[in-house]
C-alpha cells in the first residue's frame, strides 16, 4: 500500500514536471511574438513589484510577452538559478535587476553566450556585456535627502544615518550619496551616527534613542528604508522628541507612514517608468535602431506630506500587486 | 569558632560567586560604559535598553525551556513574523465588520493561537516522527518564512488601528514601554512555573535523563510538545506585541533575533546538554546582548561591533561555566 502511494507520488510529480518543462518550451512563440524575460531584485519589494508593472503595461502596449521571476531574498544564489532557469525558457532577451555587481557577471554571461542580450535595471554588474542600464540611482536619491533636509534644517545641525545592513549595495549607496553630500555642500551640518538596524524597526528605535541621549541637540534623522525611518520615529516619539525624520521609497507602508506625520519626507523612485524604459529599449533593439538604445538616469522626486496629494507626485507611489 | 565562620562566610561568598557571576560580567561591562560615557547612568539610557531587550528576553523566556530539555527551537524567529502578518490581516478584515476593539481582540487571538499551534506541530514532529529538535525547528522556520510571505505576498500589513500604537507604544514612568512590563511580567512567571511547579521538574528532569525521566513515570511526549508550544507562544506574543507597537504587520520581523533569544539563555548558564539553566540568567543574559547595543552606540561605535562582542561573550560565558562545572563535580 505505501509503495503504491510512493509510486503514485512520484508519477505526479515527473508528470508536473514534464508538464512545466513543456510549458517552459513552449513560451519561445514561434509566431514571431518577442518574449522579454524580467527578472527582479526581490519579487516581494513594492518597488518591483511596481517595476514589473511598467514592464508589463510596455509591453501589452508593444504587444511582447512577458515571463517574470525574482528571488525572495536579496541573494545572489537565490537569483542564479532563476537566471540560469529563464536561459531554459528561450527568451529574446533580458530585462535584470543584478542583486550583486560582481556576482550576477557569470551567470549573465551565460544569458548573454545564450544570444539572449541583457538590459540591467536599477542595479548594475561591473562589466559592460549589457545592452544599456536604466537606473534612478541610489546616490543620488541619497544625495537629494541631504540637499532636501539641509534645506529644512537651514543648513545647519546634528544628523543621524539610519542605516540596515552591512553590504546591502542599494542602501549603502543611499547612505553614501547622503554623507557625501552634506560633506561637500554643508560645513555647519555634522553626521553624529551611522548605524545599522538589520532591518529591524525595534532595534531602531532603541539606537536612535540612545543616540539621541548622546545628542539632544539631533536636528534630523535619514532612514534609509521604511524599516530604519519606522523604527526611528517610533523610538523619537515615545520620548517626545519631534525633529525631521526622512525615508527613502514610496510602498504604501512609507506613504501611510508619511500620511500620518510619523516621517516628514521621503525619496521616491520611478520604478514604474524604469520598467516601461527598458523595455522600449528591447523594442529599439528587436526593431534594429540600435543607435537609439543608450543608458538612461531616472529622477527621483521628494514626497512630503505637502505635496503628496499632487497627482504629479502621488502617480509615482509603489503599488502592492 | 571563628575560623569556621570565616570559612563558611568565605564559602558563601564564593557560592554567590559562582552562581551569580554573570551579573558580575554584566556589571563590569556596564561600569566601563559609565566610565566612558556617564550618559548610560541616565534613565533614558536604561529605557531604550529595555525596550531593546524586551523583544529578546520574550522569546528567551520562552525557548529557554526547550534548551533546558536539551532540545532547540530554531522557528522562534519565522513565527514572530508570520504570527505578525496573520494577526494583522486578520484585524484588518475584521476591522468594517466588528469595530475597532474586537477586531484587536480577535487579530490577537488568532496570533496567538497560530504560535501555540505551530508549537504543538513542533513537538509532534519530534515526539512522534523522532526528528531531532534542530531538524524539525529549521524546517518549521524555513516553512514560516515562506509562509510569512504568502500570506501578503511579502509585504507589510499597513492601514492597522492607530489605537494599536497607542496601547504598544504606552509608557510608565517615563521610561518603561508597554512591551518591557509584559517581557519582565512572563520573566516572573515563567520563572516560577520553571523553579515552583511539578512542570517545571519535569522540564529539567528530562533534560538531564530523558531515559530516568520516562522510567519515573513523566509523559514526557506530552511534555515536550508542551515545552515547545511555550517557546513558539511567546514567539507569537512577541509578534503580537510588534504589531502593536509598530502599527504594521511585517513578515521580515524575527528576521534576526533567533540566535540572539538562544545566546540570551546561553550566556546567562542555561546548558545547551539540557538540565540547567535560571530564569534570572535569561534575563541577564537578554540584558548583556541589549546594553551592548545602546551602550556601543553612546560610544559611538557602530553595532555590527555588537555582534562581534556578543559571539565573544557568549564563547566566554559558556567556557567559565564548564570550568565551574567542573570544579564543582571534584
Amino acid at each position: 500500500m505505501k509503495k503504491k502511494i510512493i509510486a503514485g507520488l512520484l508519477v505526479l510529480i515527473l508528470a508536473g514536471t514534464f508538464s512545466l518543462a513543456a510549458a517552459g518550451a513552449g513560451e519561445a512563440a514561434d509566431d514571431g511574438t518577442k518574449t522579454i524575460a524580467f527578472v527582479q531584485g526581490l519579487s516581494t519589494d513594492e518597488f518591483y513589484i511596481s517595476m514589473k508593472r511598467g514592464v508589463q503595461e510596455m509591453c501589452d502596449e508593444l504587444g511582447y510577452k512577458l515571463i517574470v521571476d525574482g528571488p525572495t531574498k536579496w541573494d545572489y544564489t537565490m537569483q542564479t538559478p532563476i537566471v540560469e532557469t529563464m536561459i531554459a525558457r528561450k527568451p529574446d532577451l533580458m530585462i535584470i535587476a543584478p542583486v550583486h555587481s560582481d556576482s550576477m557577471i557569470a551567470p549573465l554571461q551565460k544569458v548573454v553566450n545564450a544570444g539572449i542580450p541583457v538590459i540591467t535595471v536599477d542595479t548594475n554588474i561591473n562589466e559592460e556585456i549589457y545592452l544599456c542600464n536604466i537606473t534612478s540611482d541610489n546616490l543620488q536619491g541619497g544625495q537629494a535627502a541631504a540637499d532636501y533636509l539641509a534645506e529644512m534644517l537651514g543648513e545647519t545641525g546634528k544628523v543621524a544615518i539610519m542605516n540596515t545592513n552591512v553590504g546591502v549595495t542599494t542602501t549603502e549607496a543611499r547612505a553614501k550619496g547622503f554623507k557625501d553630500e552634506l560633506a561637500a555642500k554643508y560645513p555647519n551640518m555634522q553626521i553624529v551616527s551611522d548605524e545599522y538596524c538589520e532591518d529591524e524597526a525595534e532595534k531602531a528605535a532603541s539606537i536612535i534613542q540612545a543616540v539621541h541621549l548622546k545628542h539632544p541637540d539631533l536636528a534630523g534623522v535619514f532612514g534609509v528604508n521604511l524599516y530604519a525611518s519606522v523604527g526611528v520615529a517610533n523610538g523619537l516619539d515615545s520620548k517626545g522628541v519631534n525633529i525631521p525624520i526622512f525615508s527613502y521609497d514610496a510602498s504604501p507602508a512609507v506613504i501611510e507612514a508619511l500620511a500620518e506625520g510619523i516621517i516628514d519626507a521621503t525619496v521616491v523612485q520611478k520604478p514604474m517608468e524604469i520598467g516601461a524604459t527598458a523595455v522600449k529599449m528591447a523594442s529599439y533593439y528587436f526593431n534594429g535602431e540600435e543607435d537609439k538604445i543608450t543608458n538612461v538616469m531616472v529622477e527621483n522626486v521628494i514626497a512630503t506630506k505637502a505635496n503628496m496629494d499632487d497627482p504629479e507626485v502621488s502617480k509615482w507611489f509603489y503599488v502592492s500587486d | 569558632m571563628t575560623g569556621k565562620t570565616d570559612t563558611n562566610i568565605k564559602q558563601t561568598f564564593a557560592n554567590i560567586v559562582t552562581d551569580y557571576w554573570i551579573v558580575l560580567v554584566f556589571l563590569g561591562i556596564y561600569l566601563v560604559f559609565v566610565i566612558l560615557e556617564p550618559l548610560c547612568l541616565s534613565l533614558p539610557f536604561w529605557g531604550s535598553t529595555f525596550n531593546y531587550m524586551a523583544e529578546i528576553l520574550i522569546l528567551g523566556v520562552g525557548v529557554m525551556f526547550v534548551v533546558i530539555t536539551a532540545g532547540i527551537d530554531l522557528s522562534i524567529g519565522p513565527v514572530e513574523g508570520a504570527v505578525g502578518v496573520a494577526a494583522g490581516l486578520t484585524i484588518r478584515s475584521l476591522l468594517p465588520v466588528v469595530g475597532n476593539g474586537w477586531a484587536i481582540i480577535a487579530g490577537s487571538a488568532v496570533g496567538l493561537l497560530l504560535g501555540l499551534l505551530i508549537g504543538f506541530l513542533n513537538g509532534i514532529v519530534i515526539t512522534k516522527l523522532k526528528l531531532a529538535p534542530f531538524i524539525a525547528t529549521l524546517g518549521m522556520s524555513v516553512i514560516l518564512t515562506g509562509t510569512g510571505y504568502i500570506l501578503n505576498n511579502g509585504l507589510e500589513v499597513v492601514g492597522l488601528p492607530r489605537v494599536m500604537g497607542k496601547i504598544g507604544n504606552f509608557t510608565i514612568m517615563g521610561f518603561m514601554g508597554f512591551t518591557t512590563i509584559i517581557a519582565l511580567f512572563a520573566t516572573v512567571v515563567f520563572g516560577v512555573l520553571l523553579k515552583q511547579t511539578r512542570f517545571g521538574i519535569h522540564t529539567y528532569a528530562y533534560g538531564s535523563n530523558a531515559e530516568s525521566a520516562k522510567r519515573a513515570g513523566i509523559d514526557v511526549d506530552k511534555h515536550i510538545i508542551r515545552v515547545y508550544m511555550i517557546s513558539s507562544g511567546m514567539a507569537a506574543l512577541s509578534g503580537v506585541l510588534l504589531v502593536f507597537r509598530f502599527n504594521t504587520g511585517s513578515p521580515l520581523a524575527g528576521a534576526n533575533v533567533t540566535l540572539y533569544a538562544i545566546a540570551a539563555c546561553v550566556i546567562g548558564g542555561t546548558s545547551v546538554m539540557g538540565g540547567r539553566g535560571r530564569m534570572i540568567g535569561t534575563f541577564i543574559g537578554a540584558l548583556i546582548i541589549a546594553i551592548l547595543v545602546t551602550g556601543l552606540v553612546m560610544l559611538g561605535v557602530q553595532t555590527y561591533w555588537q555582534q562581534v562582542s556578543t559571539g565573544l561573550i557568549i564563547i566566554f560565558a559558556v567556557y567559565a561555566d564548564q570550568i565551574r562545572q567542573k570544579k564543582a563535580l571534584k
